[in-house]
């Protein structure tokens, strides 16, 4: 089988690697590369992977993936510490703060209840969160699991667990969003009314 | 291009590039399939929550013979069982249900009785919220159903028949049950209460059966002798039903 030269077959493989990458995505950027960029920009590139894996780790107080530890987010006394967010990934975290809405802290449970991957209670970082609710600081804490069949059971379960310490739980909503329009709403099925009747309630 | 019209079970779904899925399907009229649900990941999609693991749906898609995976048009949610699995124990029954039917059904291949047998299970958890029984019920039928029920009756090495109370045990080979003179080293104990629980259960509907204080224990030995038939044809381990060990 025709290949191309040691080095650049094997940039394809790395970035094959990646996801939603393919051979011919791998190939096309393999090829933009070794065209048009400088070899300086090659190793800035480099250096930023290189970086990235030396320098990130996780908060030692909410997970969130960080450079500083604590992260910006459980550093900043403009915060409410009084207000968790509790989400699944890292990245979720981005998401809830593109709202503008939000000043609490977060805490990062890295994955949601799922049986057939194998994750169970013991899989998540669940000790944190109450270790965390041990100072007594913490008043409410917001689920913002997916609203899927692993988030939602995710947060009964922590409901479960949390409310019996006596802070308010409560979960984000699920239905109609703010700049939607109701006559786009399949209304016929019944997944949707099954949305809607979720919509807003407290866990 | 056929566009199929079924009804059919979610199994369980993948992620698939930025915003589709990959969706195993039990389907009624044509048995375990998989199909793409293109843009089903993205908060507005025309797919809802009908692709949620065990919801009971029907299901339009495209299918073409030179591709494996089908291409998913539509669903129409027929009944959810999103709000039973929001309960950790339940939600542990209902991935083991869908486990056990990704992993046993072959592709393509109708299978009426083991679609009715999920559909009654669900429904069983739903109205009770007791996951034994129906555990117990789905194990002994899907095994049977996939021809893998050794006979509770009698011994399978000498082929004496075992009285109803008398001692009977199985090891994970050869398959089935043995007397006390046959018993081999390591043998598990199936008591003359799980064998008659069992003989009921094959009897009898699941909402028809004898009521019962069903707790962890009850009938624990038939599904270790039944979950090992199920381990023992696919040739792994069930992920599920180590984590049902530990619900009480």
């Amino acid at each position: 089988m025709p290949d191309y030269a040691e080095p650049i077959t094997r940039l394809i493989q790395q970035l094959k690697r990646l996801p939603s990458v393919g051979q011919k995505s791998a190939e096309r950027m393999a090829f933009h590369i070794l065209n048009n960029w400088s070899k300086e920009e090659t190793g800035v590139l480099a250096e930023a992977l290189l970086d990235m894996k030396e320098k990130i780790g996780y908060c030692s107080v909410c997970n969130n993936i960080t450079d500083v530890d604590p992260c910006q987010y459980c550093s900043d006394p403009t915060r409410n510490p009084k207000l968790v967010c509790v989400v699944q990934q890292p990245h979720n975290i981005v998401a809830v703060e593109r709202t503008r809405q939000y000043d609490g802290a977060y805490h990062v449970l890295m994955g949601a209840l799922s049986p057939l991957s194998g994750v169970g209670p013991d899989q998540l970082k669940i000790k944190g969160l109450l270790e965390r609710m041990k100072a007594g600081v913490i008043e409410e804490i917001i689920l913002a699991t997916n609203p899927n069949v692993e988030g939602e059971a995710t947060a009964v379960y922590l409901s479960k667990l949390l409310k019996p310490l006596g802070v308010r739980v409560s979960r984000i909503a699920m239905g109609i969003p703010v700049g939607g329009d109701l006559d786009y709403g399949s209304f016929t099925s019944r997944a949707c009314r099954q949305d809607v009747s979720a919509a807003s309630q407290a866990v | 291009m056929p566009r199929r019209e079924t009804e059919a079970i979610i199994l369980r779904t993948y992620p698939l590039k930025e915003a589709d899925k990959i969706v195993s399907f039990f389907s009624r009229a044509w048995g375990k399939t998989r199909g793409v649900a293109a843009g089903a990941r993205k908060l507005k999609n025309r797919f809802g929550a009908a692709l949620e693991p065990l919801s009971h749906v029907r299901l339009w898609y495209f299918e073409r013979e030179t591709r494996e995976l089908v291409s998913i048009d539509s669903a129409e949610l027929i009944r959810s069982y999103f709000d039973i699995q929001s309960d950790y124990a339940t939600g542990l029954a209902c991935a083991y249900i869908s486990e056990v039917c990704e992993q046993t059904l072959p592709e393509r291949e109708p299978n009426e009785h083991l679609f009715r047998l999920v559909v009654l299970a669900l429904e069983h958890l739903r109205q009770t919220g007791r996951i034994w029984p129906a555990l117990t019920y789905f194990d002994l039928w899907a095994v049977r159903l996939a021809g893998l029920l050794p006979s509770v009756e009698r011994c399978v090495a000498c082929g004496s028949a075992l009285a109803p109370d008398a001692e009977a045990y199985f090891q994970l080979y050869p398959a089935g049950l043995n007397c006390a003179r046959c018993r081999l080293d390591g043998a598990w104990e199936l008591s003359a209460e799980s064998r008659q629980m069992a003989r009921e259960m094959l009897r009898a509907s699941l909402p028809h059966l004898a009521p019962r204080a069903w707790s962890r224990e009850t009938g624990a030995d038939l599904r270790r002798f039944l979950g090992q038939r199920i381990e023992a044809h696919i040739e792994r381990k069930l992920v599920t039903r180590s984590a049902l060990e530990s619900v009480e």
